[in-house]
């Protein structure tokens, strides 16, 4: 059997947790490849008009896996307790995947994280119990499968470790630091933000993600700029990497693909509380042209590099 | 021989061009309307920039593009510097008014803010997804009223009570537009109206979170609106500096930029006169399907740009 994982969404955050679990039980599985237009104009055409760019590109990748995978991963990501709640899109992917293929009707491999325990998902609860879930779907025993999560997970907290102690390095380094705000699926999703990232990165700017903070002192550290009731776990994550790194770098991208109902609140907070920084707004609609985000940046470049140099 | 600098502006709209001398000061300025071609629009600049110029006494060394069409038309003048227009902005209108602390402009369909702080640009901000409360959204209102442009602005000011208009949005502000002229409201009001909305959205929206401080100078096409102008004096409570050569500040801050860079190139007022051929085709090589532009001068490929890896990559 052959496992497809969707290159979008959650991918950015916990693929290598799910890439090593199947690694390591020895299951076969393809990710889809990088975001290109066909895969954004199929996956616009397949959603309803109003989703966001970011799930218009999540269902062009599922698309762009049936023809090749026996079951598409689609994990069911709803709540983390007290460290809050993920954007509605992720617990809508199951519904929107059967409805949108009624006939082909495409097998779903999936485990559910909800720490609410009151949606009607049988086998919520942590994230190791959810995995658990999955041994019946891949004919493993539950010791097989507790064994292949363990490791699995151990790998992947190591890694976002040494991305972090990175994005540390980066923040204490030389240069003109950018820190970039965005949910992780925009920011190296091939056709929204790695082109924006190269663009700072041609004009030598240093850039640190947002998202890379120790996950529990953000959700400590994002009461300094919100009060407690901001209910995404990753809009936490991303305020309280902005109050690790703000005193750090010389400006603040603020990066969306459009409409992002959790960004529209939170580049909201982070425009009003952090007014020592020059701060950019840029909204990617899956415009063709990149004209006007290369004005864009190259504006916000030069106000960086001639502030520090006090050139008029 | 002495040396002059070639600023070159071409914007959605209209077409401006400056020459200045080694002491920035302004030899030559010109403004006409793009009308869609801006190719044709250089050609008429440089033919009425060459009619100010003495060429006895005077070379131009380099040349500065700046605006939506500086790629296209940097490629074609060989300029030195290619800039955007926030910066060129900045620095002309810092080299006009040295203690300007606030820049509005509003263009043909860009609006934009720019905040200074001792002469360094520490902040800027542009509409971001659509054009409402551009110039073109108040060219669409006076047409729809059958008033000239040029006029708006004075109608607007012998009213004493503008009309309340949405101007969130230009579909919907025309909808509101239609209702106040069946209820009776007079010409006078409704064009103050909408020059008080065009206001209220550029700083509820462009212009939301930046602390505006005087000096603020107002530039862009939409500065020439003098009713527009007035609005901002209500709402911001602060004196609005509009310059007669406002609207040359991009062009002039292209001409420094491209004296500033050291860089000297051979230009001939003739240049646009050859055979320049531009093409925008779709690659075809992968899927991202980049639109890749190219420009040929006398039929040799010169510079090609929009695509978005090495596949696309125009040969010469």
């Amino acid at each position: 059997m052959t496992v497809g994982i969707p290159r979008a969404g959650m991918y950015y955050r916990c693929g290598v947790l799910w890439e090593n679990f199947l690694r390591s039980l020895g299951e076969d599985y393809v990710v889809s490849g990088e975001t290109n237009k066909a895969i954004l104009e199929k996956g616009s055409a397949l959603m309803a008009d109003e989703s966001c760019l970011s799930s218009k590109i999540y269902m062009g990748h599922v698309d762009s896996l049936l023809d090749r995978c026996d079951c598409l991963f689609v994990p069911w990501l709803s709540n983390f307790g007290a460290d809050g709640i993920n954007c509605t899109r992720f617990r809508a992917y199951h519904a929107m995947i059967s409805n949108i293929y009624r006939e082909r009707a495409p097998k779903l491999l999936t485990y559910a994280i909800d720490y609410s325990g009151t949606q009607d998902m049988k086998h919520a609860g942590d994230e190791e119990t959810a995995f658990m879930s999955m041994a019946k779907a891949l004919g493993r025993s539950k010791k097989e499968i507790r064994d292949a999560y363990r490791a699995a997970k151990q790998i992947s907290e190591e890694d976002f470790a040494r991305r972090v102690a990175q994005a540390e390095a980066v923040a204490d380094g030389e240069g003109t630091k950018i820190l970039i705000v965005g949910h992780d699926y925009s920011i190296y999703d091939a056709y929204i933000g790695r082109p924006i990232i190269k663009a700072f990165q041609n004009f030598g700017m240093k850039l640190i993600d947002a998202n890379l903070v120790d996950r529990r002192q953000a959700q400590r550290d994002f009461r300094k700029l919100s009060d407690g009731t901001l209910p995404w776990t990753v809009s936490r994550e991303l305020l309280g990497g902005v109050v690790r790194y703000r005193d750090r770098v010389d400006g603040i991208v603020l990066l969306t693909g459009f409409p992002c109902g959790p960004d529209s609140l939170v580049n909201e907070v982070i425009k009003r509380e952090v007014d020592d920084k020059p701060i950019l707004y840029l909204l990617q609609d899956g415009q063709d042209g990149l004209a006007g985000v290369e004005t864009r940046i190259e504006s916000f470049t030069d106000i960086l590099t001639y502030h520090g140099n006090g050139e008029r | 021989m002495k040396k002059a600098y070639l600023g070159v502006d071409v914007g959605s709209i209209s077409t401006k061009g400056v020459i200045i001398d080694e002491n920035k000061k302004i030899l030559a300025g010109e403004y006409l309307y793009t009308k869609g071609d801006p190719m044709n629009a250089v050609r008429t600049l440089l033919r009425r920039l060459e009619q100010q110029f003495d060429a006895a006494e005077r070379t131009v060394v380099a040349v500065g593009t700046t605006g939506s069409a500086r790629k296209l038309i940097g490629a074609v003048l060989n300029a030195a510097v290619v800039k955007n227009e926030i910066t060129a902005h900045a620095i002309g209108t810092t080299n006009i008014h040295p203690d300007v602390r606030t820049i509005f402009e509003i263009g043909g369909q860009d609006s934009k803010i720019i905040i200074l702080r001792g002469g360094v640009v520490t902040d800027y901000a542009m509409n971001t997804l659509c054009a409402a409360g551009t110039g073109a959204f108040i060219s669409n209102q006076a047409a729809r009223l059958d008033i000239p442009v040029e006029e708006f602005g004075a109608i607007a000011m012998r009213s004493n009570d503008p009309t309340p208009i949405a101007a969130r949005c230009t579909v919907f502000a025309e909808s509101d537009l239609v209702h106040k002229v069946q209820i009776g409201c007079s010409k006078e009001d409704i064009c103050a109206g909408l020059c008080r909305a065009v206001v209220l959205n550029y700083l509820n929206n462009v212009a939301k979170g930046k602390k505006i401080e005087p000096p603020i100078v107002f530039q862009g096409g939409v500065s020439k609106n003098i009713g527009v102008v007035r609005a901002f004096e209500n709402e911001t409570g602060q004196e609005i500096i509009v310059d007669e050569n406002g609207h040359l500040a991009g062009a002039f801050g292209a001409a420094i930029l491209a004296m500033r860079s050291g860089e000297e190139r051979p230009f001939d007022f003739a240049v646009t006169e050859m055979d320049f051929k531009i093409t925008g085709k779709s690659c075809g090589r992968c899927a991202n399907n980049c639109e890749v532009i190219r420009v040929f001068r006398d039929g040799e490929m010169i510079d090609s740009w929009g695509n978005r890896c090495e596949r696309g990559a125009a040969k010469a």
